[in-house]
């Protein structure tokens, strides 16, 4: 590439880019969608909670993926929060690897949760950004009291009775976790536990999840937008993943083109004898 | 003494990793057999700060996202020990080199080096505890401060050896628009395909790992490869007689499991 | 001083640091004191940030003493400040800040990931051989297969992606995570005897 500006070729592609993922947010196409087997996997444990099951909730992605793991983890939020109110679960948000993952939960608890009607300290609670990372995970399942101290808003233990009972991973029946970063260390330290945990990850991390979803050490997962909208589809509560579907389809199939095109070019210009 | 239901295999796997790299880094030592083969990657250092000398220009280092209190350690480690050797080159050159991180331990750590790698080479006036920049936990104020500092400073060379994730492609695409020699190395091999359209010179998956042991050329670090490698064989071989077992309807790895 | 600067002690906490859940683990014996050390772990990972916030302010501190890049560093450190002091002052701002500003200029700077990469599939995908061509293949079907439109209208489609997916991707993944596995492995052996000193700084 040469230095300096872009080629006017480069422009051109990234000129129709826009164009094309503005297109459905102005003009709604409505393309057909398909909900995957992950999709409806996930969907299926969490609705298996029972009422007095405690779920904790690992949001960890940062926020520069918003756009693929937001969507999702707010569909997961509200099905959680709707679980609370329907069976009586219990919720509990926590982030460990950086505090992106916390300012994510809790603005998702402000901008897209209805917690009316809802108790903190006994339906949900926030736990906000325990420092540590893997470290941090490996103390949350085998001692969660030692690692938990106080919640997102400085609260004690003592003040939030859900937590009275929860030592161990063994009182907790469902673990998820969002991460736009390496899925290891989760079911590293929370696997092997016989809990369903569940992830929800960007689209590029998805096949590093499948050794652990294969193993059954990963009991489901959610990768980007497409997965995001199915679940929305499932919960029957739409959001930004159904929105930004129709775009998510075009860029894909712009991604084709242009593969296609690329190559048409080359060959075109090495008959010519031309040269790149 | 071992807890009951604990995996064992997990020990015997240690234990079988460590025998093979204490076996081969002491048969090295007495009988040198190996050598690693020449990296273009790391022969490029050298002409690469060679022409940031010539244009005046800094040259710009990172190892990635990644950390040494995490599961990329080696990758770090590994463009850690890189940096050692182009601290040296750029600290004979003349040359100012930048490295930036997003992990803040990091920072002591980087500035010993780069001293180190000046003094070594003659220069030691020209560190700067500046060198190192740190900008902060986040992947995206890394791979921003590192875009900005590559299209305004326009530095002659662009490296980034380690454990590098998505802020990678960023990085490069700035260090492509702005004319830079790139060179990379990863052993995560999910942006190779992108790292080889835009890096003049690459270390692909574990030529990295193997880097390190070559800029310390001593024959313990090359036996540390090949007791990795003489474990890896026999995984191999593992994995094809349990695949051969399985497929003859015998479960090969669960019997072994029982002993 | 000079006894506190021998290379020995930091290696003899790291075998320490290392065996202590190590041996919790396999054993059961030193549980307490493994998860001592896990608090304090958490404790030193939130004081290293310190060491990375007098990085950053020196630096840009120098920046304006020296006039060089004046108005970026005055406007990090500026931000920097008025952002820690807002999280104790008006949290209404603070959330405001990072809703309306920092999300959506995050999320522009993580897209550019996706126009380098459209300039990379223009430029860089050629047939130019035989593992090309199959590269480019595969590329094209997983493309089609994240495309939540065309799987609904394949759905032969998604039983190719699927293959793809779960056999040689999870084959390759697997592999690539064995071998940062016995990496990981041989290099905690190597600085556990002490062999292994790139983090322990140069010299």
């Amino acid at each position: 590439m040469q230095s300096g500006s872009l080629p006017i070729v480069d422009r051109a592609v990234f000129i129709i880019f826009i164009i094309l993922i503005a297109i459905p947010a102005i003009m709604p196409l409505g393309l057909p969608i398909s909900i995957s087997s992950n999709t409806v996997e996930v969907y299926r444990q969490i609705e298996g909670l029972k009422g007095g099951d405690i779920a904790m909730w690992i949001t960890d992605f940062s926020v520069g993926t918003w756009g693929q793991v937001g969507p999702a983890e707010v569909a997961i939020y509200r099905h959680l929060f709707d679980l609370i109110r329907r069976k009586g679960i219990k919720v509990i948000i926590v982030t460990t690897y950086s505090v992106d993952g916390a300012l994510n939960a809790e603005r998702i608890l402000r901008e897209y949760i209805d917690t009316a009607g809802l108790k903190y300290g006994e339906d949900y609670v926030n736990l906000g950004w325990i420092p540590g990372y893997e470290t941090t995970l490996a103390a949350l399942a085998k001692d969660f009291q030692s690692i938990v101290k106080t919640d997102a808003y400085g609260n004690t233990i003592d003040k939030l009775p859900m937590l009275r009972g929860v030592r161990s991973i063994s009182d907790i029946a469902l673990i998820g976790f969002s991460t736009s970063t390496s899925p290891d260390p989760y079911p590293r330290q929370l696997g092997g536990y016989n809990k369903p945990l569940i992830i929800n990850t960007l689209i590029a991390t998805v096949p590093w999840t499948l050794p652990y979803y294969e193993k059954r050490l990963i009991t489901g997962y959610i990768g980007a937008e497409s997965d995001a909208a199915g679940y929305e589809k499932l919960t029957g509560m739409p959001g930004e993943g159904l929105r930004t579907l129709d775009a998510q389809s075009l860029s894909h199939i712009y991604g084709v083109v242009l593969i296609i095109v690329g190559n048409i070019w080359y060959f075109t210009r090495r008959r010519e004898g031309g040269r790149r | 003494m071992i807890l009951a239901g604990k995996k064992f295999e997990l020990i015997l796997t240690v234990v079988c990793i460590a025998l093979a790299y204490l076996y081969m880094k002491g048969a090295e030592r007495r009988a040198p057999r190996y050598r690693i083969r020449k990296f273009p990657a790391l022969e490029a250092i050298d002409e690469a700060v060679g022409r940031a000398a010539e244009m005046n220009r800094p040259v710009h280092y990172s190892t990635g996202i990644g950390g040494t209190d995490d599961q990329y350690a080696p990758m770090t480690l590994s463009g850690l020990a890189i940096l050692g050797r182009v601290a040296e080159a750029c600290g004979r050159a003349g040359v100012y080199l930048r490295y930036t991180t997003p992990r803040a331990y990091l920072v002591p750590v980087a500035q010993d080096i780069l001293k180190a790698g000046y003094t070594k080479s003659g220069n030691p006036d020209m560190y700067s505890p500046d060198m190192v920049y740190y900008v902060g936990e986040y992947q995206t104020a890394f791979m921003t401060s590192v875009m900005g500092y590559i299209l305004r400073e326009r530095p002659a060379v662009n490296m980034i050896f380690g454990a590098t994730l998505w802020e990678t492609i960023n990085q490069l695409g700035a260090g492509a628009i702005a004319g830079c020699i790139q060179l990379g190395g990863t052993p995560r091999l999910y942006y190779i395909p992108i790292m080889i359209c835009v890096c003049d010179y690459l270390l692909i998956g574990e030529e990295l790992y193997v880097a390190g042991a070559a800029l310390e050329g001593t024959p313990g670090s090359i036996g540390y490869f090949r007791g990795q490698d003489l474990f890896k064989i026999l995984l191999i071989v593992l994995f094809i007689l349990a695949a051969a077992a399985s497929t003859a309807g015998f479960n090969l790895i669960g019997y072994l499991s029982t002993w | 001083m000079s006894f506190l600067k021998r290379i020995e002690i930091p290696i003899i906490l790291f075998a320490i640091g290392s065996l202590l859940p190590l041996i919790d683990y396999y054993t059961g014996n030193l549980s307490i004191q493994a998860s001592e050390l896990l608090s304090w772990i958490v404790i030193l990972v939130t004081f290293s940030y310190l060491i990375g916030v007098v990085n950053l302010f020196r630096y840009h501190l120098n920046n304006i003493r020296r006039g060089r890049d004046i108005y970026y560093s005055i406007l990090i450190i500026g931000s920097f400040l008025f952002y820690l002091a807002i999280a104790y002052l008006n949290k209404g701002v603070y959330d405001w800040i990072f809703s309306t500003l920092y999300t959506p200029l995050s999320v522009a700077i993580s897209s550019f990931v996706g126009f380098y990469t459209y300039t990379v599939f223009l430029r860089g995908a050629r047939l130019k051989s035989p593992t090309a061509v199959l590269l480019l293949a595969v590329t094209i079907v997983i493309l089609l297969y994240n495309t939540p439109t065309i799987r609904a209208l394949s759905p032969q489609l998604i039983t190719v992606g699927d293959w793809i997916k779960n056999v040689p991707n999870t084959g390759a993944y697997r592999g690539i995570l064995i071998g940062m596995g016995i990496s990981m492995i041989v290099l905690f052996m190597r600085a556990i005897i002490g062999r292994e000193r790139s983090y322990l700084g140069g010299g």
